[in-house]
């Protein structure tokens, strides 16, 4: 592929991308709006007190052809009881190879660093239920636009194991490479003082330079410590990037305005 | 009501301070936000020190007949009784056992600054400050923490063969760890929060009041109550339900909201609520 292809190639997904992203905001907000018709309009009315929530991640990939790290923060204020403001802040290395969150051309032979600055929404049509879109820039070894969804949802949740739906979206414009992640996890012991959660997740990612799917999964490990807001998770698996592993830490704060 | 051994809380038998905050407890709480049962409670016990102090000086300076001769006994033991049934009220009921930050108890028309040390009388408003918090041990051993921005009123405390506690949660976040082997016949524990009741027998669990935040069960319930539950089990109610509220428990690891006037939401994993999509997403 030239790199004129390459160039239409990834116009032509981005716009596809977009269009799929925007088509679901504009779904969800109806979803909303008529949700709460009958309320009064409390989807427009701004929230009091507001809420602002800091939440501050690391997670780390290794296997033997792909190698990342990463870490950041993202603060999340309220406007409203269903839209939240976002901006995140995000920094990666990549150590060798390619994998299914590079947004590089070619497989990485040296350490490569980026930065990523993002901003969007978040809407919260109901209980348990999220979906983040941002969107934002790659700057330093990637240099390119970035889009991104996140959903999440509880199910079951005044069952004795409720479920947690996620799914996440990223499309980097860089390599007009689209990258999807899954998971689906189930509280299956807890006590007041922590959660444990046991499931399956993976990530699928294609398109770009990369080109076929690609496909990585396994089983999940989760660790929720509730009264210091942390969650420590652990996916192992086999895939493209052959058996690879997957740690993440995330520790979340809150403040009422 | 029974001294009980072991317990950290010095009652008015023990200790240097013969009746340490009985002076200062003897004004009515009109306007200390007690309500009006706490109130007319205070106006009884006023008014039977005052009956009692007419009896003893009738007792004591009116020659009466030798007909009731018998009776004088009578009216000394009555006396007597209602002495020791005042004083028995007045009786603290538990004692501040750790205070980090800024508290203050609101006794009578009184304002003191708490410290560690200091006696709790029963109808006391204990209220902490922003960055703050106060441990109470109750007669009987049960463990009360206040988190900050929060306000209680202990109702009732009765130790004796069944403890019986009720505590008002007006706002804010209480942990209680209940002693139940206090009482040979069983502990009756209640917290009361402006739209509901929490019972628990031998347990430990936290009871949050919020008033002008958003109910994550109901957004557009802005006053609601949260119980979770740390061990043992608690029975949740919301007595101001119109529509009736069948009580929800909770067992140790789980949670209830009562959103304003609703019905307590099924009990769910605690904290469940936090969580979103693994932090690698």
């Amino acid at each position: 592929m030239n790199l004129a292809e390459l160039e239409m190639h990834r116009r032509s997904r981005s716009g596809s991308v977009l269009f799929r992203l925007c088509a679901l905001i504009v779904l969800l907000a109806l979803g909303c709006c008529r949700a709460h018709a009958g309320t009064g309009g409390e989807f427009f009315t701004l929230q009091q007190p507001g809420h602002l929530g800091l939440t501050a991640f690391a997670s780390g990939f290794g296997s033997d052809t792909y190698a990342t790290t990463g870490a950041g923060f993202q603060l999340e204020q309220s406007v409203t009881r269903y839209v939240g403001l976002v901006g995140r802040v995000s920094a990666f290395q990549v150590y060798q190879g390619k994998g299914y969150n590079s947004p590089f051309v070619t497989e990485s032979t040296g350490v490569r660093t980026y930065e990523r600055f993002e901003g969007g929404v978040d809407l919260k049509p109901a209980s348990g239920v999220s979906l983040v879109v941002l969107g934002g820039r790659d700057v330093g070894n990637s240099n390119a636009p970035v889009i991104e969804g996140d959903f999440s949802s509880w199910l079951f949740q005044y069952r004795p194991y409720p479920v947690n739906l996620s799914f996440s979206s990223t499309h980097f414009f860089e390599n007009a490479v689209t990258s999807n992640q899954i998971d689906l996890r189930a509280v299956v012991y807890g006590t007041a003082r922590w959660l444990l959660l046991l499931g399956g997740g993976g990530a699928v990612w294609g398109g770009g330079t990369v080109g076929k799917p690609n496909g990585q999964g396994g089983p999940d490990v989760g660790l929720f410590l509730r009264e210091h807001h942390t969650s420590i998770d652990l996916q192992s698996g086999y895939g493209s990037s052959h058996l690879y592993g997957l740690l993440s830490v995330s520790v979340g704060l809150g403040w009422d305005e | 009501m029974t001294g009980d051994q072991g317990s950290p809380v010095r009652t008015s038998n023990r200790g240097n301070n013969p009746r340490p905050g009985l002076e200062i407890n003897h004004g009515l709480k009109f306007g200390t936000g007690g309500g009006l049962g706490l109130a007319l409670q205070q106006l009884g016990r006023a008014y039977f020190r005052h009956v009692a102090r007419l009896c003893a000086k009738a007792a004591l300076k009116v020659r009466l007949a030798p007909t009731l001769g018998r009776s004088r006994s009578l009216v000394f033991l009555l006396v007597l009784l209602l002495a020791v049934s005042v004083a028995k009220s007045d009786e603290p009921v538990g004692s501040i056992q750790e205070l980090r930050g800024t508290a203050q108890v609101f006794r009578a028309a009184k304002t003191i600054a708490a410290a560690v040390g200091i006696l709790v009388m029963l109808g006391d408003r204990i209220e902490t400050l922003a960055d703050s918090e106060l441990t109470l041990i109750l007669r009987g051993g049960t463990r009360l923490t206040l988190g900050e921005d929060s306000t209680i009123i202990i109702d009732r405390h009765l130790v004796a063969t069944h403890i019986q506690t009720s505590i008002r949660l007006l706002l804010g976040k209480l942990r209680s760890w209940v002693n139940d082997t206090g009482g040979a016949g069983g502990v009756n524990f209640e917290i009361h929060t402006p739209n509901g009741v929490a019972a628990a027998r031998g347990t430990d669990f936290e009871v949050e009041f919020i008033e002008g935040k958003p109910c994550p069960a109901d957004p557009s319930c802005l006053r609601y109550t949260t119980v979770g539950v740390y061990q043992g089990v608690v029975v949740v109610a919301n007595p101001t339900s119109p529509a009736g509220s069948l009580p929800v428990t909770v067992t140790a690891g789980y949670q209830t909201t009562i959103p304003c006037e609703s019905p307590p939401t099924p009990s769910a994993r605690w904290g469940a609520e936090e969580l979103r999509a693994p932090g690698y997403h």
